[in-house]
């Protein structure tokens, strides 16, 4: 698997983020490393910063100083009580330093483990150092937040990507065109992890195709997503055709292209806001998105919501036309 | 009286095909279909007191027989998963089949359908002594009652052991509305749709009851009962068993007065309330009235409908759209909410006004 | 409230009074039978219990003459009668001041009556919820809110005659642990000879067999050929509409890889319906990836086909979307843990609906929907050979309303089937709409045309409404069905009269209606809403305002 193939090794190799990275390494030098709170959206880098610094501190002896847990194991109260417990209280032989706890995706604990996990932090905090790497700062009690060092890391700025991307890509000698690159960032969103994914698995996918290159259609149809090109088409039926006819449109692009309504609705919105509707029926058109992406998150019927989509942009038209309100 | 204590519904139950009186077409379908060798999955769905539940025993006793009509209650007791709770319930069961109404465990409803189907079809079938071999005679039946009650959780748990156990159980669903029952549910069974008799077969059962029962039952009041009892069968044999109680004896007069519920009463007099006049002090005895209806736990949503239903008769044709919009927005606030004096109150409150504004409007345009 | 447990998933019996149901079996005691006496009304019921009471207080034990009256529901609206039933010896007197005494007796008590009241009722409406409301004269309603609340609410007269048709009671079964039978995989039940469905007899077993996907089809065989002999399969995500042939596909894969004889050790299967949350992940399926590939079992005689039987095990997620999000993380990490011995196949309907990183980790396959020539195909091969007469365009018509769904339409014609097999000559629409839980054709021409008839008045409309709810049609596929009309612009003169607007205003209508009932709303309210809607869109052809206020939530 490529992200595991290119995951930065060093502290030098990480890509983004340097504000982070010096901080940590004052601190370590410094040997006053306080527990750790790294936050931000997936695929940002927390959990290889912190293997890095790891690595950076212990060396060879990696594995002894330090315990990895994340959210496919049991980490339940039982497990902060005695597993943590253990491997905090104990101290290794003819070693200085602290040991180091990453608890990886710290958003999927329990509270109730969250609790028990406060006071372990506190007493050991002489030969331990805890690292919590969460998505979501909320889902963290302040207690424990309270307890570390926050550290935000924010969606990768598209240059550096584009620059390891290609630099990736020239190792595995996989060709990609420059709108096939520019969809993947679309589409990765700063999270380094997902583009790795998608542009492994467009790879393969297409590996049997002629040339084999990378273009933005493949990197679309691989992950699911509809294509911007598609969603404009749709808007301008469904301002401009009659009502059964955007239908008909519709349903085929669908099928298809196997779109789920809501990918629509996502991509449309943006549309919208761009478009040159009057601000009434821009109103009215986003009051009717909100409500058509409601019903159908309760598991509505596809169908008759892709009617009211139908129905209110036709009424979004005759609004701009007849300069009506609601 | 002291011989049967038996409530006439339940005495004149049809046990049999030819017992049935109405939907003919419905019950030559169902002959074929336990003349075969093999029955499906069933679903027999339709409004309340059309005759689900007594089609699915015809059903039972078309398959296994005179059989079929030993039942037993019996309780069985399960426990949820590891803790030491325990879920209680209550089954009727024959050599053939078993009958229990999930929705009665509430929330552990999921884990009893699961249990409860697992042994069922895990142990041979009871009627080994017989040598006709065909699939029918050696399966079980397991009937479902009010499986639009059920959560979700438990009709996929349902839907998945069905496919499992399809070889030696056959599961009869009885529900009220088929848009709760989920799509992958539906799709497994053969879908019969019960739907309500009409007033003529009302009146014809019921005659046929007074016939049985000696009782003179006359033209105008059996019209009144069949009227009255908006088609529900059941609801018109067990009006009909009490009039002839108040009435006392044998005789029924024609214009003798059809006892309804109370709460009908209530819900009748909080509508008259409504159109009446309109006011804060009015609100309040309409409160007063919806109060005392939620006491007595007549559920808020027969409340509101019944409600709804006494005003549209009414009220002036012309407000009656916007009646039933501000019906069908409080509906879908008491459903969601969890309090429903608060929704009831607003709909009337919201009701009044709309009415008193049209009144107003209708008086200027007559001046 | 309990409503609505299909969507919410509500806690049950929140809010409001809480009633007992269906109580279990207590000891009758020797309660001796009173004659009853029938009252007309409350007040009368007041004054019958005055006149055998002392006063309204307490009723004390051993005045077998003291009386309950007790209103009693099954089933559905009935009529109320009090009936009075001799208080057995065992309810306590509960004064309403002796507060005290509420709880543990008092529930005995009510639980008492609970038992008297049905023994009155036949075995057949046992199952029904019976609630009483114990209407006492000489306690206050207010004790009695100890009771889980009932379904059904109805009033019902009641015979006191306690003695025929006593409640036999049984020995309550003791409680029957899970016992973990053998896991039945659809794997093994299509190869049993005999499977009485057809979807499962006439299911693909070789992945050649597997038709109209033929981009999946030659990548898999590709790989159960080249690569998965050589262990370098990678996960795999079949996604696509339902019902066209994924889980067809899954399995005929693992069957190709292993044969039917390593099944059950080489493959684990987990559907929606079975247990999928995260301690799940966490336990059955690690364990289940962990453990180290067993060596194959020898083919079974008769078999001369040679399995790759590569060395790695799979699991087969069938309707991923249904994981929780929480469940899919923890999935993630197993994948990558234990991606040597184990491969993942996920199948889903939407691949939004599956996480990134799961997604990411698993070559995508996408399965169009069948077309309308090929289903026809599938289906008059199948009748063919099992003998159904069924014409060309009722056919066609079947596969119109079953979308795109092989699995369902070859489960209707099935239904159809078996319902109608007796009767001659062919199948026809309305027989198919009777056994599929569909409208017939003409129930929806009938709404159509009288929701857009103008200068129809309210209560006429609500006249048809009432018809259709009291037939027992369900709304939302009335609601489904007409919508499906108004896209494709089919149906009688109501729908093609109406010009784009007036489409648009019904389909907005026409959502909202179905969230509501998806949210558990009554059906009544909710179509007698959309109808009057529709009657008055009907008439408002050119008044744009009118139908922004009308479509308007």
């Amino acid at each position: 698997m490529w992200i595991e193939k290119y995951r930065p090794q060093g502290l030098d190799d990480l890509l983004s983020h340097q504000e982070i990275i010096a901080t940590l390494r004052t601190l370590i030098s410094n040997n006053r490393l306080p527990h750790l709170l790294f936050c931000g959206p997936p695929g940002t880098g927390k959990t290889s910063t912190i293997l890095a610094c790891a690595k950076e501190m212990y060396g060879s002896s990696f594995k002894s100083m330090v315990l990895e847990l994340n959210a496919s194991d049991d980490r339940g109260i039982g497990v902060v009580r005695d597993q943590i417990k253990s491997f905090a209280s104990t101290k290794r032989i003819f070693s200085s330093g602290v040991k180091l706890i990453v608890l990886d995706e710290a958003d999927a604990m329990t509270t109730a483990a969250q609790m028990a996990l406060r006071r372990v932090v506190e007493k050991y905090a002489a030969n331990t150092r805890f690292c919590i790497i969460c998505n979501y700062v909320n889902k963290i009690i302040p207690a424990l937040q309270s307890r570390c060092t926050k550290f935000r890391f924010g969606p990768l700025p598209a240059d550096d990507v584009r620059k390891r991307v290609l630099e990736i890509a020239a190792f595995e000698s996989v060709s990609i065109s420059s709108d096939g690159l520019e969809a993947l960032l679309i589409l990765g969103k700063g999270d380094m992890r997902r583009i790795l994914n998608v542009l492994q698995s467009t790879h393969l996918a297409s590996s049997g195709a002629r040339g084999g290159e990378i273009t933005a259609d493949a990197v679309y149809s691989n992950t699911g997503a509809p294509h911007p090109g598609d969603v404009k088409a749709a808007w301008g039926w469904l301002l401009e055709r009659t009502f059964p006819d955007s239908s008909a449109k519709l349903r085929t692009l669908m099928q298809d292209k196997g779109l789920a309504l809501g990918d629509i609705i996502t991509e449309l919105f943006p549309l919208v806001s761009t478009s040159s509707l009057s601000k009434n029926a821009k109103m009215y058109m986003f009051e009717s998105l909100s409500d058509i992406e409601y019903r159908m998150a309760t598991g509505s019927l596809e169908k008759l919501n892709m009617a009211a989509l139908i129905g209110c942009c036709k009424f979004a038209s005759a609004m701009n036309a007849g300069s009506f309100s609601l | 009286m002291a011989s049967d204590s038996l409530l006439w519904v339940d005495k004149y139950r049809p046990s049999s095909f030819d017992e049935l009186s109405f939907h003919e077409d419905l019950t030559k379908r169902l002959r074929n279909l336990c003349s075969s060798n093999d029955i499906p999955h069933l679903l027999f769905y339709g409004p309340s007191g059309a005759g689900k539940r007594t089609r699915a025993g015809c059903v039972l006793k078309a398959l296994f027989g005179p059989r079929a009509d030993k039942k037993k209650v019996v309780h069985r007791v399960f426990k949820v998963g590891e803790s030491s709770k325990q879920v209680e319930v209550t089954t009727v069961a024959s050599s053939h089949h078993v009958e229990f109404n999930p929705s009665e465990s509430g929330n552990n409803d999921r884990l009893v359908v699961q249990e409860l189907i697992k042994d069922m079809a895990s142990f041979a079938p009871i009627d080994m002594t017989s040598s006709n071999v065909s699939i029918k005679k050696s399966l079980k039946v397991i009937v479902l009652h009010e499986v639009d009650q059920m959560s979700r959780l438990a009709q996929q748990a349902l839907r998945r052991t069905m496919e499992k156990y399809s070889r030696t159980c056959r599961i009869i669903m009885i529900a009220e509305s088929v848009t709760r029952v989920l799509e992958p549910l539906r799709s497994r069974c053969l879908g019969i749709r019960v739907g309500l008799p009409t007033e003529g077969h009302i009146q014809s059962v019921l005659s046929g009851i007074a016939k049985r029962e000696g009782v003179s039952l006359p033209e105008p009041l059996s019209k009144r009962l069949a009227q009255q009892s908006s088609r529900n069968l059941r609801r018109a044999i067990l009006q009909f068993e009490a009039t002839r109680v108040s009435v006392g004896g044998l005789d029924l007069p024609p214009g003798a007065p059809i006892m309804r519920g109370d709460w009908e009463y209530a819900c009748n007099d909080a509508a008259i309330l409504m159109t009446r006049s309109q006011s804060a002090q009015q609100l309040v005895h309409v409160r007063k009235r919806l109060q005392e209806l939620l006491a007595h736990a007549i559920p808020p949503d027969v409340i509101l409908r019944r409600l709804v239903e006494n005003i549209l008769n009414i009220a002036d044709d012309e407000i009656c759209p916007e009646i039933c919009q501000l019906s069908a927005k409080f509906d879908r606030n008491l459903t969601n909410g969890t309090k429903p004096i608060f929704h009831l109150e607003a709909f009337a409150a919201r009701f009044m006004q709309v009415y008193a504004q049209f009144l107003r409007s209708q008086a200027v345009m007559l001046d | 409230m309990y409503t609505n447990r299909v969507m919410g998933d509500r806690a049950w019996g929140c809010g409001g009074e809480r009633w007992l149901r269906g109580a279990r079996d207590a000891s009758c005691g020797g309660a001796h039978a009173a004659p009853a006496a029938l009252c007309k009304c409350a007040s009368a019921a007041k004054e019958w219990n005055r006149a055998h009471c002392r006063g309204s207080q307490s009723c004390d034990i051993g005045q077998k003459k003291k009386t309950v009256f007790v209103c009693c529901t099954l089933g559905y609206n009935t009529v109320n009668l009090f009936m009075s039933v001799p208080m057995p010896r065992a309810i306590t007197a509960s004064s309403p001041r002796k507060k005290k005494q509420k709880g543990t007796k008092q529930k005995k008590s009510v639980t008492l009556l609970i038992t008297l009241i049905r023994t009155r009722v036949s075995i057949s409406s046992r199952l029904q919820p019976v609630l009483a409301r114990v209407r006492c004269l000489c306690w206050r309603p207010s004790c009695c809110a100890i009771w889980r609340e009932s379904l059904d609410l109805s009033f019902i007269l009641l015979y006191p005659d306690l003695h025929s048709d006593r409640l036999r009671r049984l020995r309550p079964s003791l409680g029957t642990q899970a016992t973990s039978t053998p896991q039945r995989s659809r794997l093994a039940m299509a190869d049993r000879e005999g499977s009485q469905l057809w979807v499962e007899k006439y299911r693909p077993r070789k992945i050649t067999d597997v038709t109209h996907q033929d981009q999946v089809v030659s990548t898999l065989q590709r790989a159960v050929t080249e690569s998965a002999g050589r262990g370098e399969l990678p996960h795999l995500l079949f996604y696509g509409p339902p019902g066209t042939g994924k889980t067809s596909t899954a399995l005929a894969l693992v069957r190709d890889l292993f044969g039917v004889q390593n099944l059950r050790a080489r493959v684990l299967e987990l559907n929606a319906s079975d247990e999928r949350g995260i301690k799940v992940v966490r336990d059955k399926i690690k364990t289940f990836a962990q453990t180290t590939v067993s060596n194959p079992v020898p083919a079974k005689h008769g078999d001369t086909r040679k399995y790759p039987c590569p060395a790695f095990k799979v699991v087969i997620l069938d309707e991923a979307d249904a994981i929780t999000i929480d469940a899919q993380t923890a999935l993630r990490r197993t994948m990558e843990a234990h991606s040597k011995v184990t491969r993942f196949i996920l199948i889903c309907n939407y691949i939004s609906r599956i996480i990134g990183p799961l997604t990411s980790r698993c070559a995508k396959f996408r399965f169009n929907s069948i077309p309308m020539h090929a289903m026809m195909g599938h289906l008059k091969g199948i009748a063919k050979r099992e003998g159904v007469d069924i014409a060309d365009d009722t056919l066609r018509s079947l596969i119109e309303t079953s979308e795109g769904d092989l699995r369902k339409a070859i489960n209707t014609m099935q239904s159809a089937h078996r319902m109608h097999s007796m009767t001659k000559g062919s199948l026809d629409m309305d027989m198919i709409s009777a056994v599929a839980c569909l409208i017939p054709p003409r129930v929806l021409d009938m709404f159509d045309a009288k929701t857009a008839e103008v200068g129809l008045t309210n209560s006429e409309v609500r006249k048809v409404v009432d018809e259709i709810v009291m037939d027992g049609y369900s709304v939302s596929q009335l609601l489904s069905q007409y919508g499906d009309r108004l896209l494709k612009d089919d149906g009688c003169d109501g729908i093609r009269d109406m010009n784009d607007l007036q489409r648009s205003a019904v389909a907005v209508i026409l959502a909202d209606a179905e969230k509501g009932l998806n949210d558990g709303c009554d059906e009544k309210l909710q179509l007698y809403n959309v109808a009057s809607k529709i009657s008055r869109i009907a008439g408002m052809k050119d008044n744009v305002e009118g139908l922004l206020k009308i479509q308007a939530i």
